[in-house]
């Protein structure tokens, strides 16, 4: 992707008033499955433009975390704000305006395999209304460019596509309605190396150039090393790090020094090579 | 000469011209935008060279509205490349930027349209031909498993036998039993309604026994069991073949055929003609109770007249369908579920057509041998 002329360096604010309101505000939520406890007061606040990485070992409720947000499980208890309005308090018509202006990409895609690619990203601008059908086409081929599929994939049958162009398409599908917010269920597992950095590319440009808030989870250190502008990290029910990735990674606890154990050298190494 | 509008406004001069942008140019806008633009364009014809784009009151923009702002101007014969732009945020200058990199990749064609009636035809007639061929060389395949479980028979998966027997066969009694007896009830009701005319009320008896016996009862039980079992092989083996359970059991060195399809296809060819016993007895059932009620015969009378009037090789008859029943719809049922592709929507696919398939193989097979026993006088 080359840079625009006109880009300049810093976070793109998108309109007036943004950085104002957190987009996403989680106090004190607690989950319960039965007698297991997932979360036990989770606290997290995330601005707009911030492109946040989640990680936590396996069972923290990373996943749990993020389908509370997007309003597709209930907590057990706390407070979930998403861009301004409570989550689990909102109406269903409230909560119908608000998923409109959010976009999720789902592990495997979750393309509907009944439609083309072309048909899943026009899917939610036709449930949306206002968009003249002329100019659909169009507005789908631009959506299908800015996830890095040619146009030709727009005729494809999501049964006739590669994993990573799987995770393209979901993306171009996340993105038709203009996000304010994007969330993203590990988007790179499962893809090669090469694959999976230009991915991290892809959602880089996004918060970059629109002004998208990303929230990541992953298991992914690529990913974490290389866009990742905050790190949050899941253990215990609670957030046990919050921050930077090299504040992270000098907190003093047992999974995060074993998380990051192996490739203390190797971001090392990075960062040298950078300077 | 100039233009104006609460979006867009055009200042033309010798020298060139200036499209101002203001307010939000957001995708919930889309519709109000494309007016403006449109107006915009008619009012003006051909923009004079060179166009300058001024976003000084420019609140909000997305890539949406960008994109409808190039291609309106492209419209207009603007080539979007010579479009200078001034007094864009940097945020939004970076969005217009990025859709215009973009443009060449975008031509906004309309999908294919769908295909004319003759080539739907055509492609239907092929893929029933594939699909025959395809069922034949599978038929083939498991009656290969068939032979060497019958040269070694502790290669066959009784525990998976057993296990297909209670589903398709103990579970499918009471609907069997129930949809047997109201179409004896049904059948007898209508004959009586006739017979009793010229007083041949016993006569209702051969006639049902006839006709459940020989024709009813195999060709309901097997549609019933078609749309039970059929579906359930396609659905079971689909989901195995999606989640590469069937990859799994092969890279074990096993035959997923010797696994799945053969305990599944036995399972079915022996549950059948007992399904078919229990709709003859329940049929006859369902018979006597209109037997009685209606056509004043008591069920010892029925039973002596079915003794008289249904010679043993109707009955035989009607269970040595059942079989042949059976290994179709069991066929079918199984390489449905192992043709199914990488995705959810085949398995749903694939079902239904088994469905289809499997009561149309039974109505055919039925007319075959009537054809049959007909020539052979039996």
């Amino acid at each position: 992707m080359s840079a625009s002329a006109t880009a300049a360096a810093g976070r793109v604010g998108s309109g007036p008033g943004s950085g104002a309101a957190p987009v996403i505000e989680i106090e004190a939520v607690r989950t319960r499955f039965g007698s297991q406890v997932v979360h036990d007061g989770v606290d997290l606040r995330i601005g707009r433009g911030e492109l946040v990485a989640l990680i936590g070992g396996s069972g923290s409720g990373k996943s749990v975390l993020l389908r509370e947000i997007i309003g597709l499980q209930r907590p057990s208890g706390g407070r979930v704000r998403l861009l301004g309005s409570d989550v689990w308090s909102a109406s269903a018509a409230q909560l119908t305006a608000l998923r409109r202006r959010i976009g999720v990409m789902f592990q495997d895609g979750a393309l509907f395999s009944s439609l083309t690619v072309a048909g899943n990203v026009t899917t939610p601008m036709i449930e949306h209304g206002g968009i003249p059908r002329a100019f659909m086409a169009a507005l789908v081929e631009l959506r299908l460019s800015m996830a890095g599929l040619p146009g030709s994939a727009g005729a494809m049958r999501p049964s006739e596509l590669s994993g990573g162009m799987r995770k393209r398409a979901a993306i171009a599908r996340a993105l038709a309605l203009e996000p304010e917010v994007l969330f993203l269920d590990e988007p790179t597992a499962g893809l090669d190396p090469i694959t999976a950095r230009a991915f991290d590319a892809l959602l880089a440009s996004l918060c970059r150039d629109l002004g998208i808030t990303v929230l990541i989870v992953t298991h992914d250190l690529d990913t974490l090393l290389s866009i990742a502008q905050r790190v949050v990290v899941l253990g215990k029910g609670r957030v046990i790090a919050d921050g930077p990735l090299a504040e992270v990674t000098a907190v003093d606890d047992p999974w995060i020094r074993a998380y990051f154990s192996g490739r203390r050298m190797l971001a090392a190494e990075e960062s040298s090579d950078g300077a | 000469m100039t233009s104006t509008d609460a979006d867009c406004r055009l200042e033309q001069g010798a020298d060139g011209s200036v499209v101002y942008l203001a307010g939000v140019w957001r995708l919930s806008r889309l519709a109000e935008l494309d007016a403006s633009l449109r107006a915009l364009g008619a009012a003006a014809g051909r923009l004079p060279a060179p166009v300058v784009l001024d976003g000084g009151g420019l609140r909000e923009i997305d890539t949406a509205s960008a994109l409808l702002l190039w291609r309106s101007l492209e419209a207009s014969g603007v080539a979007a490349g010579t479009v200078s732009t001034r007094g864009f945020g940097d945020a939004h200058a970076r969005i217009l930027e990025l859709v215009r990199q973009r443009l060449p990749q975008v031509q906004g064609r309309p999908a294919a349209p769908a295909r004319g009636l003759v080539a739907q035809v055509g492609a239907a007639c092929a893929g029933l031909l594939g699909l025959l061929y395809g069922h034949l060389d599978y038929f083939g395949r498991v009656l290969t498993e068939f032979a060497r479980v019958a040269l070694r028979p502790a290669r066959l998966r009784t525990k998976e036998l057993f296990a297909q027997f209670s589903q398709v066969c103990v579970s499918a009694i009471p609907v069997v039993a129930l949809v047997t007896f109201l179409i004896g009830l049904v059948v007898a009701y209508l004959l009586g309604l006739q017979a009793e005319q010229y007083g041949a009320n016993i006569f209702v008896v051969d006639g049902v026994a006839l006709g459940l016996a020989r024709e009813f009862s195999p060709l309901i039980v097997a549609v019933i069991i078609a749309g039970r079992s059929g579906a359930a092989f396609t659905a079971q083996l689909g989901t195995m073949k999606l989640t590469e359970e069937i990859d799994a059991i092969r890279t074990l060195g096993l035959s997923a055929e010797q696994v799945l399809v053969v305990p599944r296809v036995l399972a079915l060819v022996l549950s059948l003609p007992l399904l078919v016993f229990v709709g003859d007895v329940m049929g006859m059932l369902g018979a006597m109770v209109i037997a009685q009620q209606k056509l004043d015969i008591p069920p010892a009378a029925f039973v002596s007249r079915l003794h008289e009037a249904l010679a043993p090789r109707h009955f035989v008859i009607g269970l040595a369908k059942a079989p042949v029943f059976a290994l179709f719809i069991a066929v079918i049922g199984c390489r449905m579920g192992m043709a199914v592709s990488r995705d959810t929507r085949s398995i749903g696919m694939n079902t239904t057509s088994t469905v289809v398939q499997g009561i149309v193989a039974v109505i055919l097979l039925d007319a075959l041998f009537a054809v049959l026993l007909q020539a052979l006088e039996l």
